[in-house]
């Protein structure tokens, strides 16, 4: 599969999708333009990666782990929408059998980016969720 | 007719006296919010206040910022005349709390949706704007907004004041105050 490379802008996140380094990294401001052109991309691309890994899983391959990481400073409301339908990709990665995780990564002075995080989690309770301060 | 010079000098002290810190009147568009919010992080960065309350400033200031580019580019899509689409922000600070404040026009019909969002997140406590906020967030993104004065309202840990200024008969100003305890 393709990989999803964007360097951080003011207004929009370092996205890092890379399938061939299994790494998954969404991290700094989100507050873009056109949100739902920003993430649209994305979302699909966990899409059509759950038929990848299912297809794999079916045929008796071996999935990797997929652990995406958020690393985020800030993001708007209308963001959170869209970062919720991140999780809810997930958690279809992880009911089709395969290992998924998230990792929430926040600055150890912000407890309302934690907080946000765990509100993410809510809504996808089977979804393993790490919390990580720096 | 422009301001003549001396009415220049009594803006400047009516609005140094008020503690204004920054101060913006003119055409809203992603890149005037761009700069505003630089200069917010300016601010912030200069208060003083903790760390935790730097973020929920600069997260109210965003979302307000973003309110009313939103706002305006409606106002601007129903061809109305130009001397109603320029925005007033506002933030000062005292010596308990800054005061973020945004002015712009809107139509008379957009009024009753604004007063019910408004008023329900007034009447709501944390625990209930957070479960509002929930449901908001589990709506599909197709329907957007809503979101964000509930956020501000979460993060300023205050209520939101709003007023509305009739202008025409079709025409309001509407005003928004929000506030950001030291």
């Amino acid at each position: 599969m393709d990989s999803i490379l964007l360097e951080a802008t003011a207004t929009t996140p370092k996205v890092t999708i890379d399938p061939a380094a299994n790494k998954f990294e969404i991290s700094g401001e989100s507050r873009p333009e056109n949100t739902a052109k920003f993430y649209t991309p994305i979302i699909e691309w966990f899409e059509n990666y759950s038929s990848v890994l299912y297809y794999q899983k079916s045929s008796g391959g071996k999935t990797k782990k997929t652990s995406m990481e958020f690393k985020l400073e800030y993001f708007n409301s209308t963001s959170a929408k869209f970062i919720l339908d991140i999780f809810y990709k997930l958690e279809k990665i992880q009911k089709e059998g395969c290992d998924v995780e998230v990792v929430w990564n926040y600055d150890a002075r912000d407890t309302d980016m934690k907080e946000s995080g765990e509100e993410f989690s809510n809504y996808v309770p089977g979804l393993p969720v790490r919390y990580l301060g720096y | 007719m422009n301001p003549d010079n001396s009415v220049i000098l009594e803006i400047y002290k009516y609005m140094n006296d008020r503690g204004v810190l920054i101060s913006y009147l003119g055409d809203f568009n992603f890149n005037v919010v761009n700069s505003l919010l630089a200069s917010v992080k300016k601010v912030i960065n200069d208060s003083g206040i903790d760390f935790q309350n730097k973020k929920r400033f600069y997260a109210v200031a965003a979302e307000c910022l973003d309110n009313v580019n939103r706002y305006n580019y409606a106002f601007k899509g129903e061809n109305v005349s130009e001397i109603y689409t320029k925005t007033y922000f506002n933030i000062s600070e005292n010596k308990d709390c800054f005061i973020i404040q945004t002015g712009n026009y809107i139509h008379t019909d957009q009024v009753p949706t604004l007063t019910a969002k408004l008023e329900k997140v007034n009447s709501l406590d944390k625990e209930g704007l957070k479960a509002f906020y929930r449901d908001k967030l589990a709506e599909s993104p197709a329907k957007g907004g809503g979101l964000g004065v509930i956020d501000i309202s979460i993060r300023s840990g205050c209520k939101i004041i709003f007023e509305f200024k009739p202008v025409t008969d079709d025409v309001l100003f509407f005003i928004l105050q929000t506030t950001i305890k030291k």
